[in-house]
């Protein structure tokens, strides 16, 4: 019996693993195709970005040079390799930047890094319990006033704008009820977890912003608990706990709840790329110098190797999240796995 | 135009459309659809409001005459709180507010469209193609599909101003060709339950080539989808490019769009000059929610001419 246990765990774990490796190199697959494109587009112009750093009334002689120099003349194929050994190597090239000029690009991102992850990751909670709570009453208290009234307004926030929300929350509670500062301090040090001592040390500043990418969050994941719920409560499992003399809390929480929690997992994984967007305005907004920020600045000085760098990394950060959801959803639910998904 | 004529003619049962335009007891498909549509009072308003704006924009001008271009005209009325002759006040370079709404408006909807446009056709013609293909050809292009919607679009968007600069036409270009890889997979989906059905076994049987069964056969039958995607990718579009406006990355002068006028309403906000940021952010707003209504609305329209069928 013991044994039997086991050889049926260490097989679970088996398919587990399994599932977890073909996921991994379809993630590889994806930041593969997405550092081509990273190198594609200025590969594409390298007269532009030339121009863009030179000015445009710097002679064609002085752009080819700056050409040959870095190497942008060469055939595609040669200048992939450098990339792909270069990023390999944690080396995303040097910036273009009137401020950082020749600085390594690592080094001049580097900072930004945690205070957006930090940003991004604890509007997740947030959103996470706010959605699961609205949406579970929604679903046990189907096609009530509650359930109407929410519905209507997280449509309307779903469609809400993340700079104008942002903005108005700032006229509001920030200019008219002096709640919460309109803007963030900037921060004093860069390491990892600064941002979090920033935040908890600080947390009125941190309000507004985590609140608007929170609202931006909330729109989808309470619409998908919702229904999630409403098809967990009409399942065999759920009438079987009804007749055996469940009291209705603990059909809901022990058995409807958590299965129906369960998929939320992966609909975080894909909210990922729009939380990255949204905290790009929201930091540009609350002067929060963020990877947002920076992507901004950069754009502005027309940095393209920065900016390449950083959508880079949002997106590998983004791939991450979506692996690590499918991978953690395998884990706790089987049913998943064995049915298939993709 | 042709999406009128093709639902028209889905509703006269014409065989080619048996399986994808049948109609309950005589009643067209069109005006079951219609039934729907307007019985969703908030999508019927919102439809009024889009055509409101729009006339606001392309009309409006025709009877409220303002100097939106000449700086040089402008500079005495800098920052006028509203009153005579400026019913909204006039903005940081001191053209009118109401006029200036409508003269960013216009490029605003025309920009959204053309680049929703431009998206829809990629998007369309891709997401069918794979779906239609299928096999390994449909999973390379979905991979990707897949790799393009990891990176955050506002993101991919500034690389590419980085990269290009910025100009109406180039405005356009870059919402467009990086806007449609969500509607590719929709349309696939679409494509990958159409292939399989009777008709089109039945054409194909009849020796049908791939490009009749795709034109003639799929493209009619993803229409109701195409038009819910299409009213998504417009409000996505005008979104995108006001965000970019918002950023400062909008269109240059003399030209303006909504982003612009608000982001040079927030500057100015602190200092109390309100009529510069409510009005064009009001509008903004509604129109964008308005979208969204109707595009649900009709979601659940063609929804329901599925279930009756």
């Amino acid at each position: 019996m013991a044994q039997n246990q086991t050889s049926r765990f260490a097989c679970y774990c088996f398919v587990v693993l399994n599932y977890s490796i073909r996921r991994f190199f379809q993630g590889l697959l994806v930041l593969l195709v997405v550092s081509f494109v990273t190198f594609l587009l200025p590969a594409l112009m390298p007269g532009n970005i030339a121009r863009a750093l030179l000015g445009n009334h710097a002679t064609q002689a002085a752009v080819n040079q700056f050409v040959h120099e870095r190497g942008l003349d060469q055939p595609f194929v040669v200048q992939y390799w450098h990339y792909m050994v270069n990023l390999v190597h944690g080396n995303l090239g040097t910036s273009l930047g009137a401020v950082t000029l020749d600085q390594p690009v690592a080094q001049v991102i580097g900072p930004y890094i945690p205070r957006t992850l930090w940003l991004v990751s604890g509007s997740l909670v947030f959103s996470v319990v706010i959605s699961v709570l609205i949406g579970m009453f929604q679903g046990i208290k189907r096609n009530s006033l509650f359930d109407h009234t929410m519905t209507f307004i997280i449509f309307v926030l779903f469609s809400f704008p993340a700079f104008l929300f942002s903005m108005l929350s700032i006229i509001f509670f920030s200019l008219t009820l002096h709640w919460f500062p309109p803007s963030i301090d900037s921060p004093t040090a860069n390491g990892f977890w600064s941002p979090l001592q920033q935040m908890i040390s600080s947390p009125a500043q941190f309000a507004l912003p985590l609140m608007t990418l929170t609202v931006l969050g909330i729109g989808g994941l309470t619409r998908f608990m919702r229904g999630s719920i409403l098809d967990t409560m009409v399942q065999d499992y759920v009438r079987t706990a009804r007749a055996k003399g469940c009291s209705p809390n603990r059909v809901l929480f022990r058995h409807a709840f958590r299965n129906a929690v369960m998929p939320l997992i992966t609909i975080l994984g894909l909210s990922l790329p729009g939380l990255f967007g949204g905290a790009l305005i929201t930091e540009q907004v609350f002067n929060y110098p963020g990877m947002g920020q920076l992507t901004v600045q950069a754009t502005n000085g027309r940095d393209v190797p920065v900016v390449m760098a950083l959508t880079l990394i949002v997106t590998v950060t983004t791939v991450l999240g979506n692996m690590l959801a499918d991978i953690g959803i395998a884990f706790a639910d089987p049913r998943i796995r064995l049915s298939g998904r993709r | 135009m042709s999406t009128q004529e093709i639902l028209i003619d889905g509703a006269s049962n014409e065989p080619h459309l048996a399986d994808g335009g049948e109609v309950r007891g005589g009643e067209t498909m069109i005006r079951q659809m219609l039934r729907v549509f307007s019985a969703n009072r908030l999508a019927v308003i919102s439809m009024a409001y889009v055509i409101g704006v729009l006339l606001f924009c392309y009309i409006g001008p025709f009877f409220y005459h303002s100097n939106q271009t000449d700086a040089s005209l402008s500079y005495q009325t800098i920052n006028m709180p509203p009153g005579r002759g400026f019913p909204l006040g006039a903005d940081y370079l001191g053209f009118d507010i109401l006029g200036r709404l409508m003269f960013a408006g216009r490029s605003s909807l025309e920009l959204g469209f053309l680049a929703a446009v431009i998206s829809m056709v990629i998007g369309v013609g891709y997401g069918i193609f794979a779906g239609y293909r299928g096999g390994a050809i449909d999973s390379i292009m979905m991979r990707f599909v897949d790799a393009m919607l990891s990176i955050p679009g506002l993101f991919l968007l500034l690389a590419v101003i980085a990269l290009f600069g910025r100009s109406k036409t180039l405005l356009i270009l870059v919402l467009g060709l990086f806007g449609w890889f969500g509607d590719a997979r929709l349309m696939r989906a679409e494509a990958i339950s159409l292939r399989d059905r009777e008709f089109v076994q039945a054409v194909r049987s009849m020796g049908g080539g791939s490009g009749r069964i795709i034109w003639r056969h799929i493209l009619p039958n993803t229409v109701s989808t195409m038009v819910t995607v299409g009213t998504f990718a417009m409000a996505g579009s005008i979104l995108a490019l006001t965000s970019l406006g918002f950023l400062g990355l909008g269109i240059p002068l003399p030209d303006t769009d909504w982003g612009t006028m608000i982001q040079m309403g927030t500057n100015n906000f602190q200092v109390g000059y309100w009529w510069q940021t409510y009005p064009v952010c009001l509008l903004f707003l509604l129109l964008i929610v308005s979208f969204n209504f109707i595009g649900d609305a009709m979601r659940d329209a063609f929804e329901v001419r599925l279930r009756e069928r």
